[in-house]
């Protein structure tokens, strides 16, 4: 029998798309060779016949030739890769399917090679596997996100830069550790990491915002995505993760958040202090229309009139100070209001202001200190004047069971003072903050009779730090307040 | 002559009762004022008015509760009741609270002059106005 591929079976072996040719198994010269052979390596038929094909195309082979031969006797065929050399010299490697041709009685005639050309393949496979490698780079070079894999357990099995920036391990500190590491104590004890790979295995992506801590224990506000890695079968294989430190956008929020709250708590101040201010003016419009409507009948008897007009006055005198305090507010919040600073004796306008308000003291002894001495200040005289009235006026209030008030003036180390002390209600500790706050008073019982906006101290105190000063408490329940004023002698340039 | 109507006003602010108790006298009332709202069973126990006029905001005790204390009493049970208040009658549901605790009216102090108080408590209680020369 004929060892070559020839007559018919020529043209039905040169449609074949792969490279076959035979050659003697004894001299290893090729003995016939296909188009595929022609179009793969280059040479032609009349070239390649007679050659033998380690010297042609300079085969190299994964194991020696001989053993080859050997398996190719033992069992017909045999299987490999080999590297060879086409007619312009470019190498090219193929997968080689070789079968053995024998005679009747089983002695090797030829070899039939048919050699797929792999070249493609490898270089795409090449490609891939380079590609591969350049976004692993990518990956572990990029450092505004922690971009790192979990097994299927939730163990960290990558680590990028941005991971190790983020959250302070290095690789070899956290590859092989549960994630659930990265979590603060009580969303570990309540088993989030868990969940999230729960809903990340269900759902296929979770997502979520939330304090993270580093390995140094600070906590950062992270942006989470973790995403569940299958296989063709639909096995989870593991899990992506990609986390990015938002805290200062989260701080930003914050800020934000916080200023509408205050801006709305502010707004709802208002509208109660608009409501307060109605009810404190409503007060003395009730009394005056009353009283009108009797004079008007002629129902007042001349014996009262003069404690009638005492008392109006007085009223008066309330929604006067309201109207002034809620000017006075107006120009605070648009900033028109202007300090007019003149030198004076501050003593001198305290001892007037104590002189004013005696009167209206018919339970508490109301005084000057003993030791009040003569203190010159730059200021705003009449603020200041306010200032020292509202102080006595809170302290003859808050003595509803009277006791001594004094008024001290005096000065310390370029600044001067005005103290107001009354043996009174007294402040708890839990509402001293809200002193000083614009439209609040304390939610106290007491208060309940005692008539005020909320105004007064608010106004008193940025009035005083518009000079370069403060107000300060002190005070205990049930024992007492004492309030000071303090200034700068020389007063602050406006 | 029929016996002058007996009105208890109950307000902490003296300024307010000052004046109307001294307009209802005028208007032939004869008037009791207290000031201290948690007193009021005691006070209508003992010398039980014709009518009562009752505030809103006091301290201790708000009128409403004041009333509610005072349907549970045998001298207060059919007792008329006025609120006369400035409080913002629609603020909190105040005047429902008010007629839910069973006041029979609603005045509000600022458009409420002696005058028309004494009027209004007179149709409530019969006692017809009687103007002083």
């Amino acid at each position: 029998m004929n060892a070559s591929l020839s007559g018919d079976n020529h043209e039905l072996v040169d449609l074949a798309f792969d490279a076959m040719f035979t050659r003697d198994f004894a001299d290893r010269v090729i003995t016939s060779w296909n188009k595929g052979a022609e179009r793969l390596y280059g040479w032609s038929r009349h070239e390649a016949i007679g050659k033998k094909p380690f010297e042609l195309l300079a085969s190299r082979y994964p194991i020696p030739l001989e053993q080859i031969e050997a398996e190719l006797r033992a069992h017909g065929r045999w299987e490999g890769e080999l590297v060879q050399r086409r007619k312009d010299g470019s190498t090219v490697v193929v997968r080689g399917r070789w079968g053995l041709q024998v005679d009747l009685e089983g002695k090797p005639l030829a070899i039939l090679e048919i050699n797929t050309d792999l070249t493609e393949e490898r270089m795409n496979a090449e490609q891939l596997l380079r590609s591969e490698e350049r976004f692993g780079l990518l990956v572990s070079a990029v450092i505004d996100y922690a971009i790192f894999m979990l097994d299927p357990d939730g163990r960290v099995i990558t680590w990028n830069e941005g991971a190790q920036r983020a959250k302070g391990y290095t690789r070899d500190e956290i590859i092989g550790r549960h994630f659930s590491v990265f979590y603060p104590p009580e969303d570990q004890a309540s088993g989030k990491a868990t969940r999230a790979l729960e809903t990340a295995a269900r759902e296929g992506r979770y997502e979520d915002e939330g304090w993270r801590v580093r390995k140094d224990g600070t906590r950062f506000w992270a942006s989470v995505v973790i995403t569940a890695l299958r296989d063709e079968t639909g096995t989870i294989r593991g899990f992506g993760k990609v986390t990015r430190d938002i805290t200062g956008r989260h701080d930003e929020e914050e800020a934000l958040r916080r200023h509408a709250q205050r801006m709305a708590d502010l707004e709802h101040a208002k509208a109660q202090f608009l409501d307060l201010a109605a009810h404190e003016l409503r007060g003395p419009l009730t009394l005056i229309r009353g009283y009108n409507s009797l004079l008007e009948e002629g129902g007042l008897p001349p014996e009262r009139i003069s404690q009638i007009a005492h008392l109006l006055e007085g009223k008066l005198s309330q929604v006067d100070l309201l109207v002034e305090q809620m000017l006075e507010m107006a120009r605070l919040e648009s900033e028109r209001l202007e300090l007019h600073f003149e030198e004076f004796d501050l003593c001198q306008v305290a001892t007037d202001q104590v002189a004013r308000f005696r009167p209206i003291a018919t339970t508490s002894d109301l005084a000057m200190a003993a030791d009040s001495e003569r203190t010159m200040v730059r200021a705003d005289r009449a603020r200041i004047a306010t200032i020292i009235g509202n102080l006595v006026d809170n302290a003859i209030k808050y003595s509803p069971k009277g006791g001594p008030i004094r008024c001290a003036v005096g000065a310390d180390d370029g600044r001067c003072f005005v103290r107001v002390t009354d043996h009174g209600l007294g402040i708890a500790p839990e509402h001293m903050p809200l002193l000083f706050k614009r439209f609040s008073r304390l939610p106290t019982v007491e208060n309940k009779s005692i008539s005020g906006t909320g105004l007064a101290l608010y106004l008193c105190q940025e009035i005083a730090r518009r000079h370069g000063g403060q107000i300060t408490v002190s005070s205990a329940v049930g024992k007492g307040s004492e309030f000071t004023l303090n200034l700068p002698a020389e007063g602050r340039a406006a | 002559m029929a016996a002058r109507r007996h009105v208890l006003i109950v307000d902490d602010d003296p300024a307010m009762s000052d004046m109307y108790g001294f307009g209802l006298e005028r208007y032939g009332f004869q008037v009791t004022v207290l000031d201290d709202p948690t007193l009021l069973n005691e006070t209508v126990a003992a010398n039980p008015p014709d009518v009562l006029v009752l505030d809103w905001d006091m301290p201790g005790l708000r009128g409403d509760e004041a009333l509610e204390r005072l349907r549970m009493t045998d001298a207060g049970r059919r007792l008329p009741v006025f609120m006369l208040s400035n409080f913002p009658g629609t603020r909190n549901g105040a005047i429902d609270r008010a007629f839910a605790a069973g006041a029979i009216a609603w005045l509000e102090k600022v458009n409420t002059t002696p005058a028309l108080l004494a009027t209004k408590l007179g149709e409530a209680v019969g006692a017809p106005p009687r103007s002083e020369p």
